[in-house]
């Protein structure tokens, strides 16, 4: 790194800070601080939900795959996630936007009342604390200025909470701006560089065996179909239905999903490839940064410090707003309905302030907990989905069948069977170098079954939709 | 499945580096519009 790449660096985060701090004069109630006052437009949608939704996990995680097994990574790995957003887009957003909701937990108050809204908001709380991404941060800043890991972790977590503090979404959007065209035009001239040199992507085919290129590689179904089914979360993304509701119209909200599935598969496909010119260069590098060990050997003086701005903003894009959705799910949704008296609409923004500082401590904490970002990375989409898609699904389109008893049952089922999964497969299990994840084989007469820690949700979300069906003929039929 | 031609590959990989390269500058232009029309217009 030379001087000019360090200046860019600082200059990047000198501008970041400076913008939040000035959009942080507009905020007049907790709907400004928290959905931007519902005046999105499309441009700014676009690119708030383009930059939240990827970070280092897709950089990282996507590439860890693409390096190991090849085309698998985009077809199967992320594809599934452009129909779930699709759907999104086109049928939820609609519904959604009928109430005047302001989080994703809010849902389940509504239809379903505050015991359901608990479990969700801690659902979310699970799925939004930005820990890889905040552990992305960490490894960028090691690998590449020598900053020792736990300082970079702390250093991320420190600025983008910040901005994010001082501003709400309006900050956390309006700096989004600038990390979206950041984060995508760095890879896009990484990848025209480090291509180039490699003698363009026909290249790849001589150097890579023939499962490189196949859209279904090696892994075996079963993964697979947790793969695909793990793009269930983009029906319940937290973040995806913060900026539904802070959209000024359903049109600017649907544009804006329907641009943003264009960058991101664009994206994805850059970095698959990527990861593919990383296995191919025969080196042998760390999987899960090898995207990143490549492009930076790749790169010449001064695009180095743009591209690690580039990377920088990926990660800091979505802490920020995942920091923001974590620290409303306890001020909002957790502690607000519980509270005694109203609260006023200045106690609460002072309140998510102080929740989305603790969210960042506690995102730090975890930082170190989990082996693969692919691994933990489903884990957190696994809750998630278990917990909300069904009494979500279920108050919008099955309204009739919406009672209290179904909406906590289903929720409570889904969170503590994919937690009880997850827990019986880390005490029983071991970790399989090889798989790069954790299994537990249990023996059923001669036969020995391999339980993949990845498999929770193939068993927690018929356990939500069962509660459901039961809470829905046996509970009450009104919400508390 | 079978697997991908080198062909194929390199066309939708050139194809994506547009749209990364293209469209993010095109829809931070198309934000400060949006920005600068607000600016004349606050009640917007």
């Amino acid at each position: 790194m030379s001087a000019a790449d360090f200046a860019i660096v600082i200059a990047y985060i000198a501008g970041i800070l400076g913008l939040g701090a000035a959009v942080s004069r507009r905020i007049a109630s907790f709907r400004d601080y928290f959905v931007a006052g519902g005046r999105m437009t499309t441009p700014i949608l676009v690119c708030t939900l383009v930059s939240t939704y990827y970070g280092l996990d897709v950089l990282f995680g996507a590439s860890e795959v693409s390096y190991r097994e090849g085309l698998v990574s985009w077809f199967v790995y992320l594809r599934p996630y452009y129909l779930a957003i699709l759907i999104a887009a086109i049928f939820l957003a609609r519904r959604l936007r009928r109430h005047d909701f302001l989080s994703l937990p809010d849902i389940g108050g509504h239809f379903y009342g505050r015991g359901t809204r608990a479990v969700m908001a801690v659902a979310s709380f699970v799925y939004s604390l930005p820990i890889l991404a905040i552990m992305g941060i960490g490894i960028v800043l090691d690998v590449t200025l020598g900053i020792p890991f736990a300082w970079g972790v702390l250093l991320g977590a420190v600025i983008s909470a910040a901005y994010t503090i001082l501003g709400g979404l309006l900050a956390d959007a309006m700096t989004d701006t600038v990390q979206f065209v950041l984060m995508c035009f760095t890879l896009g001239i990484a990848a025209i560089l480090v291509l180039g040199r490699m003698g363009g992507v026909e290249t790849l085919s001589d150097k890579l065996e023939p499962r490189f290129f196949d859209p279904l590689g090696s892994y075996p179904p079963g993964v697979l179909l947790v793969f695909a089914a793990s793009a269930l979360s983009a029906l319940v993304e937290p973040a995806f239905y913060q900026r539904i509701f802070a959209a000024v119209s359903y049109r600017a909200i649907l544009a804006a999903l329907l641009i943003g599935i264009v960058l991101w598969a664009a994206f994805d496909w850059v970095v698959t490839i990527l990861g593919m010119a990383a296995a191919a260069s025969g080196e042998a590098y760390e999987p899960r940064y090898a995207l990143l060990s490549l492009v930076l050997e790749e790169l010449p003086a001064g695009l180095k410090g743009l591209f690690l701005a580039g990377v920088l903003a990926t990660a800091m894009s979505t802490i920020d707003s995942y920091l923001l959705i974590s620290g409303g799910n306890i001020a909002y949704d957790l502690y607000r309905p519980f509270a005694r008296r109203p609260i006023s609409d200045e106690k609460l923004i002072g309140l998510t302030r102080w929740m989305v500082a603790l969210s960042g401590l506690v995102a730090v904490v975890f930082a170190l907990f989990f082996r693969t970002i692919v691994s933990a990375w489903i884990f957190m989409s696994t809750v998630l989905v278990a917990a909300v898609l069904v009494p979500v699904l279920g108050a919008l389109y099955l309204p009739k069948t919406a009672s209290a008893a179904a909406g906590l049952a289903s929720s409570a089922a889904g969170l503590a069977v994919s937690v009880l999964y997850y827990a019986a497969v880390h005490v029983f299990g071991t970790f399989d170098q090889d798989l790069s994840t954790q299994v537990w084989t249990i023996a059923i007469g001669e036969r020995s079954i391999p339980l993949w820690q990845e498999y929770a949700l193939l068993l927690a979300l018929p356990a939500s939709v069962a509660a459901y069906i039961l809470g829905a003929m046996f509970g009450r039929r009104s919400a508390p | 499945m079978n697997p991908i031609h080198p062909d194929t590959l390199s066309f939708w990989t050139w194809v994506s580096v547009g749209v990364l390269v293209a469209g993010p500058p095109a829809v931070f232009v198309w934000f400060l519009r949006e920005v600068r029309s607000w600016f004349r217009n606050p009640d917007r």
